[in-house]
């Protein structure tokens, strides 16, 4: 073949322009266009059955879980109308608050409420109130809640609240996908994680990174990360800028705990906000989670066959145990009091890719001890205890 | 000027770009919530994903030549392609059904039709504005990829998860797109029907005919040195999330941002081809890449330059994509026109891959900087060596 060639062997070269209205291209574009009505009315069908069928779906799952949780012994309130503020008044409307000792949670049943904040009282029974959260916590005199918003591209808020009235909004800020939230003991600081690079599976490269912000609630202190704070190790491996952070518990008004991931194992750190600094202690493991008396430290610890053991760590002797959960915990657990614990598990192990649920469980640390259920469909639970 | 296999094709790719683009925007969610895959599973569904594509992009070229059946050939093609999806709608339904099988099948279907759909393109074109015609084709296709994912989201969010939903209204979409075809499109025969079976043509002689045409190893040469230094777009993106540790959310605009950019250059920079010469347009796409190399390499990528990156990408892919074809269909004869175009494409696939490990290692251990100026020189002196290479502009381009 010639470089000229192309041109001359081909015959069949179509230079009329476009559909020339021939008899048999009209009928054709008939029986396209009838086509793609008769396609579009499936399609429409199609969805609308499909959004029926999810919406029953959760429906029926949450009957089910509010029939278990009302013979259980969990009743389930609505919030009593919140009380209307006198004319004059600015004031944000009082609505029903934690008192001491309550827990706040975020409830877990699907449909309409699933994600609300609730407050489990002690007979075991809850109140819903407006708010809706992913996770939550309170300690003090206030409270914070990271939601998700309802939009086309999911967007997430970060917000803190009075706690003795959650409707009271003091600050908000946006956020990436968050995972974490802690506030520390005497309400001046709050703490989240936050997923920097999606989730693991959005993420090309196969790896997540997480992100801790600290904030002074009150206060003109800026917001500060814990990548900023120095490592203070004897080991040169402790290189901050590749490690990646979650999972913060406070103590006190300066010291706290945290996950810390140096590229081999997750690992406990203790650190101090004053001096900006962290220093590892040594034990493998993640989500630590200070008692109240600051005497216990419990975080979960890889399993050799996958899942997480529950262990707790006594900071006077560093006496360590494994704690009697025989099934996987993936969560920063919370203190009742300072011998008993709460998490949330997913009921039966299994989870629904639309609102999974989950239960809070009970487990006293001391060996020997048999977890009970605390209050089914719920998660994130915070207690609700004063500064000192 | 537009011929009405050029708008058959382009309007059959752009809701068959629609219905696959809804499934890829989806499968990883799928794969990991759906149906509990791990990281593994995922990389292992990747790796068959290519390979069963290229296996059959070669196969369907042989075909539509072996039997002068282009329409059929591509048709069939993005047939199988749409009855995956009620496939995928059943396994959505029933769990018992895996999800996997489909996916690739879908493989084998866009593998098939690849090939012949291009000759078909340049069957219906006059030679001298073939790019243009590639470029008008590749516009529609980017349309519907970039339709896909919007649709996929907006069902998703609305119907709260429900992926079946998806997976059917991308089947009744596909369907709409194999309608087009088997409809508007005309086979363009180059030879007269054999009329004993031992006058049909050898696939073996076919290929002796490809890669004999004057020419074509030269392209295979060039565009082999070339894919082996073109960073995919995959590693470009995360690059830039990286730097600038945005949040990983907006990565789908980079895709949108690319895309449009590339919409909207396909058709013109397919004319300039069509008047200077496809090489010309060619090499200079790669240029292009050069410079994106060293706005990678040196740039704080802030939004200035993270939206320079995407419209040098966006101009390499509308003066590279549509142009190779055209390329590839001024040299080979009309007869294998699907088996050379096949030849070129699997050639730059293969390298791309090359190029993605290539590249994984030269990151990891020489940094961003360094890997990237590494980068820009090697494309430089491919761009020099491939000049050589690549056919000068055919006579008859010039009337």
């Amino acid at each position: 073949m010639t470089e000229s060639g192309p041109a001359e062997t081909e015959p069949n070269i179509n230079h009329e322009p476009l559909a020339s209205p021939t008899a048999g291209n009209q009928k054709n574009f008939l029986i396209i266009v009838g086509l793609i009505v008769v396609l579009a009315v499936v399609g429409g069908l199609y969805f609308t059955w499909s959004k029926t069928r999810q919406s029953d779906s959760l429906a029926e799952r949450g009957a089910r879980a509010q029939a278990a949780n009302e013979e259980l012994g969990f009743g389930i309130n609505r919030a009593r109308p919140t009380s209307t503020p006198r004319p004059e008044s600015t004031a944000v409307p009082q609505g029903p608050a934690p008192s001491e000792g309550e827990v706040m949670v975020v409830h877990r049943v699907p449909g309409d409420d699933y994600g609300r904040m609730a407050i489990r009282h002690a007979d075991g029974t809850r109140t819903l109130l407006d708010q809706t959260c992913m996770r939550l916590h309170v300690a003090a005199d206030y409270g914070i809640c990271l939601s998700q918003n309802d939009s086309f591209v999911p967007t997430y808020t970060t917000s803190v609240f009075r706690s003795d009235n959650p409707a009271d909004v003091i600050k908000e800020y946006s956020s990436s996908l968050p995972s974490r939230a802690r506030i520390s003991p005497n309400g001046i600081y709050s703490s989240v994680t936050a997923f920097a690079t999606g989730t693991s599976y959005e993420d090309i490269s196969g790896e997540t990174t997480t992100i801790v912000t600290i904030d002074e609630i009150v206060g003109t202190s800026r917001l500060r990360s814990a990548r900023q704070f120095e490592v203070v190790a004897d080991d040169s491996s402790y290189q901050v800028q590749d490690a990646q952070f979650w999972g913060l518990t406070f103590a006190d008004d300066d010291e706290f705990f945290i996950t810390g991931y140096f590229g081999e194992s997750p690992e406990i750190l203790q650190g101090s906000l004053g001096a900006e600094t962290m220093s590892p202690l040594g034990w493998k493991g993640s989500c630590p989670s200070l008692s109240p008396d600051a005497k216990t430290l419990v975080y979960k610890e890889m399993r050799d066959e996958g899942g997480f053991d529950l262990v707790a760590v006594d900071l006077d002797t560093d006496d360590r145990w494994i704690l009697d959960e025989a099934r996987s915990v993936d969560d920063q657990v919370e203190w009742l009091d300072n011998d008993t614990i709460l998490y949330a598990l997913h009921p039966n192990g299994l989870e629904d890719a639309v609102q999974p649920e989950f239960d809070i469980w009970m487990l006293d640390i001391a060996p020997g001890s048999v977890p009970e259920l605390f209050l089914p469909n719920a998660d994130s639970p915070a207690v609700m205890r004063s500064a000192e | 000027m537009l011929s009405q296999n050029l708008l058959a094709l382009g309007f059959t790719s752009f809701f068959s770009d629609i219905s696959s683009e809804m499934v890829v925007a989806i499968v990883p969610l799928f794969l990991t919530t759906g149906l509990g895959l791990g990281f593994f599973g995922v990389a292992a569904y990747e790796a068959a994903y290519q390979g069963t594509n290229a296996v059959f992009r070669i196969w369907g070229g042989s075909v539509a030549d072996k039997r002068q059946s282009h329409k059929k050939t591509a048709a069939t093609g993005y047939s199988i392609s749409a009855l995956t999806r009620v496939g995928l709608v059943i396994s959505a339904l029933v769990t018992a059904v895996p999800a996997v099988p489909f996916l690739l099948a879908d493989r084998i279907g866009k593998g098939l039709r690849t090939a012949p759909r291009d000759a078909l393109i340049s069957l219906s074109t006059a030679p001298n504005r073939l790019a243009m015609a590639f470029g008008i084709h590749r516009a529609m296709d980017t349309a519907g990829a970039l339709l896909g994912p919007l649709i996929a989201f907006f069902i998703f969010w609305q119907a709260d998860g429900a992926f079946d939903a998806i997976f059917m209204i991308s089947a009744l979409v596909a369907a709409i797109g194999v309608a087009t075809i088997w409809l508007f499109a005309e086979e363009k025969p180059q030879r007269a029907p054999a009329k004993h079976a031992h006058d049909t043509p050898r696939i073996r002689d076919q290929w002796r005919d490809v890669v004999s045409s004057k020419g074509v190893l030269g392209i295979a040469g060039g565009v082999a040195m070339l894919g082996v230094v073109t960073v995919g777009d995959a590693f470009i993106y995360l690059l830039m999330q990286r730097t600038n540790n945005f949040d990983a959310r907006y990565f789908p605009l980079l895709f949108v941002g690319t895309a449009i950019v590339y919409l909207a250059l396909a058709m013109p920079l397919g004319r300039l081809a069509d008047r200077v010469g496809t090489r010309a347009v060619f090499l200079g796409g790669n240029v292009v890449m050069v410079a994106l190399y060293l706005v990678l390499a040196f740039s704080g990528l802030g939004l200035g330059s993270a939206l320079l990156c995407l419209g040098l990408l966006g101009a390499y892919y509308a003066a590279t994509d549509g142009v190779v074809p055209a390329m590839v269909s001024q040299l080979v004869g009309p007869q294998v026109r699907a088996s050379g175009i096949s030849f070129i494409t699997v050639i730059i696939a293969v390298s791309r891959m090359i190029s993605g490990v290539a590249f994984a290692t030269l990151f990891a251990s020489f940094g961003r900087t360094t890997a990237m100026v590494v980068l820009a020189i090697a494309m430089s002196a491919a761009v020099l060596f491939s000049f050589r290479l690549l056919p000068s502009r055919p006579v008859s381009a010039s009337q």
